[in-house]
């Protein structure tokens, strides 16, 4: 069985939206698109993404820092959206485990949205139908593109390399073995929709500052009188001096 | 969840008008002596009416109506697939038998296809019931309360109508007291019931939160920002902005409209014994009391239905109210610490 899957590391997440764009750019030309905007420029703008990057800020202040949450479709093995889709439109590809829509046989009940826990469906109110994230099925198989190439275009528009794309179900792939190593886990377990994509935790490197040790250094720094005189010409001979 | 219209005016119409067959159908077998063939052939052209107007207000919640037939693709799996099937099934025998009775066919024709309505009936209270109930993301809708909900005040409108049916019709006074008692202890019970779901709601254990969606260990997590996502689908159809005090007046007015007035109309039509025409005011006013109310309740079923998605985009509502009737937030605190 394989089961391709997105792999996130959250380490390396900076929060640029550069997925969410290129996915976007992508899908909007692509088989699977168009992705419209409804009143872009207006007051509520509206629009379809197959991706999006969430900010949460995490901790007390002022201990607080902020963290990305990229998320797109789970592509979930026990997709509860395919089991209720009541014309079958809705289907889990059987040779990679990609849960794609057909519009064809979309009739845009929302149905499937209603059962989706992770909020990842999108209804294109244009063409009346569901929108999901495809995996870039048009690229992905694409025999037309340079085998480098072959990946989901917001794997490929990362500039930090947060993001991973493979087989999650074969153990030696590079995915399996970053879930293995880095304790890759799953969004809402409580689910049991069974997820595909996995998220790296977010590691975070903690440094004790005394606060009035810090404060009085910036005051000095900032005040010229207080400041400490330079003393790495103690011992040299000053050529500067008349 | 945004309260559809559409879908609303399904649910109230297909329930009631089933509902109102069902009962009229089962007074004519076991008391042939009062209910005429007349009075069921006017029960059953409403009733198939409201069926119409329910199916042509499901087209309406379609993105791609055009490709409507497609909906019965899946039934082996999808209640959605069995929602649409029972009901056109239910739709479908209940026009025969109207056909077969303005025809005058024998009484066995008659009660087979009134039958085997009836087992359509049933069958699609369930499935448009589990179309709800088989979301477990919406711990609101997954209970067994759904289906007693739905079923029973379907009984209650499709009732009160008949009531007022048999009310208006000339010599028919112990028909309609027998159904005013019969209608009178549903609605009894469905008062039950509705309290129940309240109760049930109100405590009802929650298990996600911010934590568990977004994998974090940290006991604090706010949302900054949905991304791209000020007012989209995944914001709107799944969160409609109402105040507290406004969701307990509107659960009270409910019990008023759904439940007590009726109850206390039927009642005084029961004890006091009026002439017929208060007896028809009665049930007249029972039964517009009882419609505008189920229109509060099933809008109040989509608005308190608190789906998992919600905890994404800052939507999510986790306090754990005590009191279903609660209209001031400065109780939260103390009632979620509690």
């Amino acid at each position: 069985m394989t089961q391709k899957a997105l792999v996130i590391d959250l380490n390396k997440c900076v929060g640029c939206h550069a997925c969410a764009v290129n996915c976007k750019a992508w899908n909007t030309g692509g088989e699977y698109g168009p992705l419209p905007d409804v009143n872009p420029y207006g007051k509520d703008p509206d629009g379809v993404w197959f991706n999006r990057v969430q900010t949460y800020e995490v901790g007390q202040y002022p201990d607080t820092e902020i963290r990305y949450l990229p998320k797109s479709c789970m592509h979930c093995k026990d997709a509860p959206c395919v089991e209720v889709c009541p014309t079958g439109a809705s289907f889990k590809r059987e040779e990679d485990g990609i849960v794609l829509v057909n519009y064809d046989a979309c009739i845009g009940c929302k149905y499937c949205s209603w059962a989706c826990p992770y909020g990842c469906r999108e209804y294109d109110p244009l063409a009346g139908v569901m929108k999901k994230c495809t995996l870039c099925a048009d690229r992905i198989n694409n025999e037309s593109l340079p085998v480098n190439e072959r990946q989901p275009a917001c794997v490929l528009a990362c500039p930090t390399g947060a993001r991973s794309f493979g087989d999650i179900d074969d153990p030696q792939s590079e995915v399996s073995n970053q879930i293995k190593d880095k304790h890759g886990y799953k969004l809402l377990p409580e689910s049991q929709a069974n997820p595909s994509n996995h998220y790296l935790p977010k590691r975070t490197n903690h440094i004790r500052v005394d606060l009035e040790d810090f404060k009085a250094k910036r005051k000095a720094k900032i005040d010229p009188d207080k400041r400490p005189k330079p003393t790495g010409l103690k011992n040299a001979e000053d050529f500067a001096s008349p | 969840m945004h309260p559809e219209m559409s879908l609303i005016n399904l649910l109230i119409l297909s329930t009631s008008g089933q509902g109102l067959f069902v009962l009229s159908f089962l007074f004519r077998v076991f008391f042939p002596e009062q209910v005429s063939d007349e009075l069921l052939l006017q029960s059953g052209i409403l009733a198939f009416i409201m069926q119409l107007f329910g199916i042509a207000a499901s087209f309406l919640h379609l993105g791609s109506p055009l490709k409507a037939t497609r909906v019965l693709n899946k039934l082996n799996h999808s209640w959605l697939s069995k929602e649409i099937l029972t009901i056109s099934v239910f739709t479908f025998l209940l026009a025969l038998h109207l056909i077969l009775i303005m025809m005058a066919y024998p009484k066995f024709w008659l009660e087979v296809t009134g039958s085997m309505a009836i087992v359509a009936s049933g069958t699609f209270f369930i499935s448009t019931s589990m179309v709800y109930a088989s979301i477990r993301f919406i711990k609101e809708w997954a209970n067994k309360y759904t289906l007693a909900n739905f079923t029973i005040t379907g009984f209650i409108v499709g009732g009160s109508l008949l009531i007022s049916i048999l009310s208006l019709s000339a010599n028919n006074r112990p028909a309609t007291d027998q159904a005013v008692f019969i209608v009178l202890l549903i609605t009894f019970f469905g008062l039950i019931t509705k309290l129940l779901t309240y109760r049930f709601n109100s405590r009802m254990y929650i298990s996600v939160n911010e934590q568990s969606a977004t994998g974090s260990s940290e006991p604090s997590i706010q949302l900054m920002d949905t991304g791209a996502a000020y007012q989209h689908f995944n914001t709107t159809e799944y969160h409609h902005p109402i105040s507290l005090k406004a969701k307990a007046v509107q659960k009270r007015g409910v019990l008023l409209l759904v439940y007590l007035t009726p109850i206390v109309l039927w009642s005084a039509s029961l004890l006091l014994k009026p002439k017929a025409p208060f007896v028809a005011g009665l049930s007249l006013l029972a039964f517009f009391s009882c419609f505008s109310g189920i229109y509060i309740e099933r809008r109040l079923f989509f608005i308190e239905a608190n789906h998992w998605q919600n905890l994404y985009y800052g939507n999510f509502n986790r306090f754990n109210l005590k009191n279903p009737f609660l209209t001031k937030t400065k109780n939260l605190s103390k009632d979620v610490s509690g």
